[in-house]
């Protein structure tokens, strides 16, 4: 039986994508009408397996570890995500069959987030989950790029993505907190322990998840990712962004209702958006006489308030009978539905075009009436006031605060980032150290000239100088003061003694002889008494 | 016997390969290009043989029998901290070199380009497999040299740009700076020890508790100048925009990652991890502000080839976020990511290297609508996009959500959830550039040249190996992970 299942989850999986990839082929080679066969019977195909899918008893499936560490990754059968699956891939067949305006890759585009969305509805891991959840949002992003092109097209896409992935850090930090709590990345064991989670850490979970499904349902102020789909053909911009996305998100929301519901400040939170974005939705419906745009992001606001509560099987009921009743608007709401009906093929689009716009219509009629009675009747100057101020209102929310928002937010953080690249960068870094580098060279140059020119070369002139002059100093102390000086004098007093002498004896040669005489007689005298 | 010799060759080569090109550069004119490829791949070949005996639980270690002075016995050794490192840096060489020829028209000098190629790829390999300081630092500072000279002889001027000598002298002194204070630190290291193998350093060294964080701040100031987290990463900028291209994918894919080597090497393997633990925070802190600080930069800049250099200061972020968390998730995460940002960082410069080449223009006001001309190119460059934007089934995302999950359990919500969010400037200034170049319409009207086949390839190949990586990430995550063994005290 398990075997069977896992023929079923590849059927469910692998034959979106390769027939996805044959349809692409067969288009490319110019057989339009082959290509949309096979994708007719590729959708089919799928929602032949989900519906067996959805249907068979309680089984899990595991797929192996993708790397170690996050463990096996597994999908599980009988559950909610089983028919979640089964009516995004009934309408998938619906919007398949009737595709007209179509570029050659949005078939391929269209299969990969079917099989996708069917992982991330069967996934029992979280990994799995957020993979298949991201491969759908690359899908979604690249609906605008291929249909629309051109710098519409490239803004819608990576206004889309960029929000999306906002949803996903969302989910990211939630699952990874509550793996670091249960130490699994199981999303049934890994829910089950976040009760036993710290209060605080149990808040950013359920914020970090509320975020996720908040995006993806698409309520105010997060949907403007589904702005893109104006310019989309009915099979992308119905089926992905009003069917898939928001599917996903209110599944998400049905599987963490117990976690939101467990956080009081994201509960008023909740409550309080959901009002702002609940009247918004009705007077811009009333307004414009239509439910699309706006039906969606009631119902997820609805959605959004019953998993606050604590009502998961309310939001598997919205979603499950959301899905019908969000097609059926989303034609209505759609800019090439009025030319559909001329068109042969299966008339699903106008037929669901025609009720959509009749209930639209409906809604509006309070408005024609108090309209009607107008000219006369007492009600229209009330009217009046609360129309212009619902257009105000809407003005401002759309136009002022979404779209104008959006790229100031843009602007800012370019600005920002251009501010500080301006301050950081060049001015502190780069001139910093231009600064710093002419500083150091100026001191170099002042230390250059203080020491090597003005300490050094002069005090070593000095210095020289100063040696000189004590030399000299010493040269006339010692040498010409002192000791030539003596020995000067000493010359001149031997000098001058010898002069005496020479003078005493000078003319006296006769007397000197009797000198010698008497000298030598005493000197006889005296050897002879010594020998004696 | 074996891995001995090849763990010798794995260096070896490229060093005797580029002193023959150096010697006879006259002969070798055209065929230098292919003269060092071949060096390149024999490397490569030399280091994947070392495989299976790192896996035998052997690691391949050779004493080359010199001593300069007492204390200090060369010797190189391979372990599981070293292999991610040395795998990434032969590949980034050898790819930068083919791309090289594409990049680089046979000149005089041209022998002397590839010579110094090999030259900058060995002092990154002889950095990741030397077992001792003195050899470490010699190759270290090898590697500075020779991508200073290739940088000031090949730099490319972009007009109105820095100047290239200015920019040689400036990213040689601030490496520099960086440089010596790992000196110091080896110094303290080699006194206390009074040895420099890293097998002595790793089994204890006693010194006083000021002084273990006096030298762990050193490490980590020191090799946080060569990963350039921010405020230590000014050189980075200018050097990425003025180096020549091949250059510029070894600098931003390679040798930054020797930065986080040594923070591996030295503070992580040698001290236990009470030790580091005050650091934790600080580098967390330091990681997503540097994260987030070069994600707003890229989306300031205009010049392509900065808008890419500064998302590595960025990129610096995560890494030093994954190892400041000290568990197994986050070192592991830290370290695959080096291995990832390395091929997606060499496929972006790849790709802008390629804009560059073909339409002469590097600013993003004067490009757009590239994707019809260049579909391979656009292609790689989405597939680039993407990836380092973290989106799963591309290399990037495990990586990132390893780093992730090791934040989250040191129990700094705050800071992890500030990390997870700062990852979405990334995919801003990631969609930013690519939508500006390959989508919408020409802005100018430009001559395209034709992109030659040595610079596609290299691009394409890197491109499926992003692939490859996201797809199946088990066994280099089971290499990665072995190296737990030798951190921290074996936090494995």
């Amino acid at each position: 039986m398990s075997a069977m299942v896992s023929v079923w989850f590849t059927g469910l999986f692998v034959v979106p994508v390769v027939g996805g990839l044959a349809s692409t082929a067969v288009r490319s080679s110019g057989r339009g009408s082959q290509s949309r066969s096979l994708a007719v019977v590729t959708a089919c195909l799928a929602a032949v397996c989900a519906a067996v899918l959805a249907f068979s008893a309680e089984r899990e499936v595991h797929l192996g570890t993708w790397w170690p560490g996050t463990g096996a990754m597994s999908l599980h059968t009988g559950g909610v995500g089983g028919y979640a699956a089964l009516a995004t891939s009934i309408v998938a067949v619906a919007a398949v069959a009737d595709q007209r305006i179509v570029r050659r890759y949005t078939i391929l585009v269209v299969m990969v987030a079917l099989a996708a969305a069917n992982v991330a509805f069967y996934a029992g891991h979280f990994l799995l989950r957020y993979v298949a959840l991201e491969v759908v949002a690359l899908s979604v992003a690249a609906a605008p790029l291929i249909e629309a092109g051109g710098a519409e097209g490239t803004r819608n896409a990576r206004l889309a993505y960029a929000l999306l992935r906002v949803g996903d850090a969302g989910l990211l930090s939630a699952i990874l907190l509550l793996m670091d709590a249960s130490g699994t990345l199981d999303i049934a064991t890994a829910l089950s322990a976040a009760p036993g989670l710290d209060p605080a850490w149990l808040a950013w979970v359920a914020a970090g998840m509320t975020l996720a499904a908040w995006v993806k349902i698409g309520v105010w102020p997060l949907a403007l990712w589904k702005r893109a789909r104006r310019s989309l053909s009915p099979l992308t911009g119905m089926w992905l962004y009003d069917v898939v996305v928001p599917n996903l998100g209110l599944y998400l929301l049905y599987r963490t209702s117990s976690l939101i519901a467990s956080s009081t400040p994201l509960r008023w939170l909740i409550f309080t958006s959901a009002g702002v974005s609940g009247v918004l939705g009705i007077a811009r419906m009333v307004l414009r006489r239509q439910i699309e745009p706006e039906f969606g992001s009631l119902l997820g606001a609805v959605a959004l308030c019953c998993a606050a509560l604590d009502q998961g099987t309310f939001v598997a009921a919205l979603l499950l009978a959301g899905t019908a009743a969000r097609v059926v608007f989303a034609l209505s709401a759609h800019r090439e539905i009025e030319d559909l009906g001329a068109v042969r093929g299966p008339a699903f689009y106008p037929r669901g075009s025609a009720v959509g716009r009749w209930l639209g219509a409906l809604v509006g009629k309070p408005r024609d009436a108090v309209e009607s009675e107008a000219p006369g009747g007492g009600s229209a100057g009330l009217w009046r006031p609360i129309e212009t101020a619902a257009e105000l209102l809407d003005r401002v929310v759309e136009h002022d605060v979404l779209d104008q928002g959006i790229a100031w937010l843009w602007r800012g953080i370019q600005s920002v980032a251009a501010l500080i690249h301006r301050a950081v960068e060049r001015d502190l870094l780069d001139q910093g150290i231009a600064w710093l580098g002419r500083w150091t060279q100026s001191a170099a140059e002042a230390m250059h000239r203080a020491m090597e020119r003005d300490l050094l070369d002069q005090g070593i002139a000095w210095l020289g100088r100063r040696t000189q002059s004590a030399a000299a100093a010493m040269h006339h102390a010692i040498e010409r003061e002192g000791f030539e000086r003596f020995i000067r004098e000493v010359a001149q007093s031997v000098n001058a003694a010898g002069r005496v002498l020479q003078r005493w004896h000078t003319g006296r040669l006769r007397a000197n002889l009797r000198w010698a005489l008497a000298a030598l007689l005493i000197a006889v005298v005296a050897f002879s008494l010594w020998g004696w | 016997m074996w891995p001995d010799i090849c763990l010798v060759l794995v260096l070896a080569i490229p060093i005797v390969v580029a002193v023959v090109l150096a010697v006879f550069r006259r002969v070798f004119v055209r065929a230098a290009g292919a003269i060092a490829a071949g060096a390149a791949v024999l490397s490569l070949c030399a280091a994947i043989v070392l495989m299976p005996e790192l896996s035998a639980g052997r690691s391949p270690a050779v004493a080359l029998g010199v001593r300069p002075m007492p204390g200090v016995d060369l010797s190189l050794r391979l372990d599981w901290v070293s292999l991610p490192f040395l795998l990434t840096e032969i590949v980034v060489t050898l790819l930068a070199v083919v791309y090289g020829w594409g990049y680089h028209r046979p000149r005089a000098n041209t022998p002397l380009f590839y010579a110094l190629l090999l030259v900058f790829g060995a002092g990154m390999s002889g950095t990741t497999i030397a077992d001792d300081t003195v050899l470490f630092y010699t190759f270290w500072e090898l590697m500075l040299v020779a991508s200073v000279a290739l940088i000031l002889v090949w730099g490319d001027e972009p007009p109105g740009g820095p100047r290239r000598q200015a920019v040689a002298f400036k990213y040689a002194i601030f490496t520099h700076l960086g440089s010596l204070m790992v000196l110091v630190a080896l110094l303290i290291l080699h006194d206390a020890a009074g040895h420099d193998s890293f097998s002595v350093l790793r089994q204890g060294v006693t010194l006083s508790p000021g002084l273990t964080t006096t030298l762990i701040t050193l490490f980590l100031l020191g090799f946080g100048v060569k990963m350039a987290v921010f405020p230590l990463h000014i050189w980075l900028p200018d050097a990425h925009t003025v180096a020549p291209m091949p250059v510029t994918i070894m600098l931003a894919a390679a040798m930054l990652s020797m930065g986080i080597y040594g923070i591996l090497r030295f503070p992580m393997s040698m001290f236990p991890i009470e030790s580091l633990a005050p650091f934790s925070a600080p580098m967390m802190v330091v990681g997503v502000i540097s994260e987030i600080y070069g994600a707003l930069m890229a989306l300031a800049e205009r010049d392509v080839k900065r808008i890419i250099a500064y998302s590595s200061v960025s990129q610096m972020g995560y890494i030093l976020f994954g190892l400041g968390t000290l568990n197994a998730d986050g070192i592991v995460g830290g370290t695959l990511h080096v291995i990832y940002h390395a091929i997606v960082k060499a496929l972006l410069f790849a790709v802008v290297g390629i804009i560059i080449h073909t339409t002469r223009r590097r600013r993003l006001e004067q490009l757009g609508g590239l994707g019809r001309l260049l579909p391979v190119t656009a292609a790689c460059a989405a597939v680039g996009i993407l990836a380092i934007s973290g989106v799963p089934l591309l290399c990037v995302f495990v990586s990132e959500w390893m780093i992730f999950a090791g934040g989250f359990h040191t129990g700094r919500v705050a800071l992890s959830i500030a990390s997870l969010f700062g990852s979405l400037l990334t995919v801003a200034y990631a969609l930013w550039f690519g939508s500006q170049v390959f989508l919408g319409i020409q802005r100018e009207e430009v001559e395209m040249l034709r992109a030659p086949r040595a610079m596609v390839v290299p691009t394409v190949v890197l491109a499926v190996l992003a692939i490859a990586a996201g797809l199946f990430p088990g066994p280099v995550i089971g290499w990665v992970s072995k190296e737990l063994s030798i951190l921290l005290g074996g936090i494995g």
